[in-house]
């Protein structure tokens, strides 16, 4: 089963007059392969009435005005009136434009003339075939990418880190983080082991060995840390939710990410323990019989 | 009483510490400053030493190679039996935790642990569970009077009650050889007085010695021997105690 999937950015002419950006997706309107998960309101069989869409929660938000839209709201998508057919579930785009659905040849009809305006062909596996070889098949027969559901959104994912500024934007804030992070930890850590040289010159001469020392930095180090994160990833998260509430920001906080900040956070602690280390690993315990 | 060294060692059997000939420099070239010159020195088993002498005359610095805190650059040093300069760094250390104890003028007891774990500390570092370290720890600090202050952080305590916590700290793992740099130097005469009562009972033990770095001439009387250091070198040695060349 296949079906052709236009998707592009289009201007929506609010009753005030004002414009919105919308995404417009277009879907095969005889296998209505592409359509969202959930419908909260309507049917998304409707949509092939004629100029019926389907609109998300966030287009409910910013497409109405003074308006309340629901089902038979009336708007126009490039001059073209279209009524609202059916109210359903996506998850926000990362350029948190709101979704409006509707078939793939009124998507042609209302966008402006182009050369080529097939976005997309999806396709979904016969029973008994995986995802990736129907992908491996399509590609060998046909010469075009073609890519499973996983593959295409990391394939976007790589698309916007090379394409737009949000790499370099992100990288850079992300490596100033962990750079001032360890100075400042380091820094933190360094004036507490110099302050408590004598304290630790005690244990050493007491019978602490040198490894010892170092696993109470570590400990100190990552008890600190670990109590960063959850403090750190609790403001973040409750400042993402906040601001996905009011329908400005998407947010979505995946468990990759909560991992690769914990490494980070752990590499910080780490390399931040090694300047205090070092400095016990040298220390003499004869500092503490100095009065 | 004065006696020498040769004299003492033939009178003496049991010897916790036997140094001979130790020599120890610091600094390079012309700003080299020998400060032990060739130190022979003995502790006996159920001893109570007293290290006495000017600043600089390298009290300490014979304090801390006896305990292996510092590198001798010649001479040999015996203690329990071990040769010291003999043990890798990490034997030194692991030397020091199961068989010495430190008494430190500073007291340099972590402010942050409350009297009882500050005293428990070497059994911690030994690997002693929580519950026996702090059990052990709190028996002794209620010998010392101290029964009432367990829970007490560090900035807390008076001098006294610091230095009993530091004492208990140096007791608790029942260290055969005590080592104490200037003990008293912080605390008034009545408490000084009651804490070297406190040292000369764990040095009467048999199979125990306390070494007492000391400027301080109101203790002198209860060591049972008093060795003067002068400019690197054992001066004379004092008896106090009899018995102990009996």
């Amino acid at each position: 089963m296949g079906g052709p999937l236009y998707k592009g950015i289009q201007r929506a002419r609010l009753r005030d007059g004002n414009y919105e950006q919308i995404a417009l997706v277009g879907i095969d309107s005889s296998t209505l392969i592409g359509r969202p998960h959930t419908v909260i309101e309507g049917r998304i069989e409707d949509l092939r009435a004629p100029d019926t869409v389907a609109i998300d929660q966030l287009a409910v938000e910013r497409l109405g005005g003074s308006v309340q839209m629901r089902i038979g709201t009336r708007f126009e998508v490039n001059d073209h009136l279209v009524r609202v057919a059916a109210i359903v579930k996506t998850q926000k785009s990362f350029q948190n434009f709101p979704f409006v659905y509707t078939t793939y040849e009124r998507a042609l009809g209302i966008t402006p003339q182009e050369r080529r305006k097939l976005s997309y062909v999806l396709a979904s596996p016969v029973n008994g075939m995986s995802p990736e070889d129907l992908a491996v098949r399509i590609h060998q027969q046909t010469g075009l990418g073609a890519y499973t559901g996983d593959q295409f959104g990391w394939k976007t994912v790589r698309w916007i880190l090379k394409n737009t500024g949000i790499g370099v934007n992100f990288g850079t804030t992300v490596v100033l983080g962990f750079v001032v992070g360890m100075a400042i930890a380091g820094q933190t850590f360094y004036l507490f082991t110099i302050e408590n040289l004598r304290q630790f010159g005690a244990l050493k001469a007491i019978g602490a060995s040198t490894g010892m020392l170092a696993r109470m930095i570590l400990l100190q180090s990552f008890t600190v840390g670990l109590i960063g994160y959850g403090v750190g990833i609790g403001l973040a998260t409750l400042f993402g939710l906040t601001a996905a509430r009011g329908g400005r920001l998407p947010f979505v906080e995946t468990w990759p990410l909560l991992v690769g900040v914990g490494i980070a956070l752990l590499m910080i602690c780490s390399l931040s323990s090694a300047i205090s280390i070092r400095k016990l690993a040298k220390l003499e315990p004869a500092v503490v019989f100095r009065g | 009483m004065t006696q020498n060294v040769e004299s003492l060692e033939e009178e003496l059997s049991d010897w916790l510490v036997r140094a001979r000939g130790v020599t120890k420099s610091f600094g390079e070239g012309h700003t080299k400053i020998p400060v032990l010159k060739g130190v022979d020195f003995d502790v006996a088993s159920g001893e109570v030493l007293l290290l006495v002498g000017p600043s600089g005359s390298g009290k300490t610095t014979l304090l801390s190679v006896i305990a292996g805190i510092l590198e001798s650059d010649g001479g040999d040093v015996r203690v329990l039996g071990e040769t010291i300069q003999e043990l890798s760094a990490l034997a030194k250390t692991n030397f020091r935790r199961d068989h010495l104890g430190f008494i430190f003028q500073q007291y340099n007891l972590l402010p942050t642990l409350t009297a009882v774990e500050n005293a428990a500390v070497p059994l911690f570092i030994q690997g002693v569970s929580r519950s026996e370290a702090t059990g052990r720890a709190e028996e002794v600090l209620k010998t010392m009077g101290m029964g009432e202050r367990l829970m007490t952080l560090p900035p807390k305590l008076s001098g006294g009650e610091q230095q009993r916590v530091a004492i208990a700290r140096a007791l608790v793992a029942e260290p055969q050889l005590l080592l104490c740099d200037e003990p008293t130097a912080s605390l008034d005469g009545e408490t000084g007085h009651r804490i070297v009562e406190q040292l000369c009972a764990v040095g009467k033990h048999p199979d125990r010695a306390v070494i007492i770095v000391t400027h301080d001439s109101r203790i002198f009387e209860f060591g049972d021997r008093i060795v003067h250091m002068e400019d690197g070198r054992i001066g004379n040695i004092q008896q106090v105690r009899k018995d102990l060349n009996s």
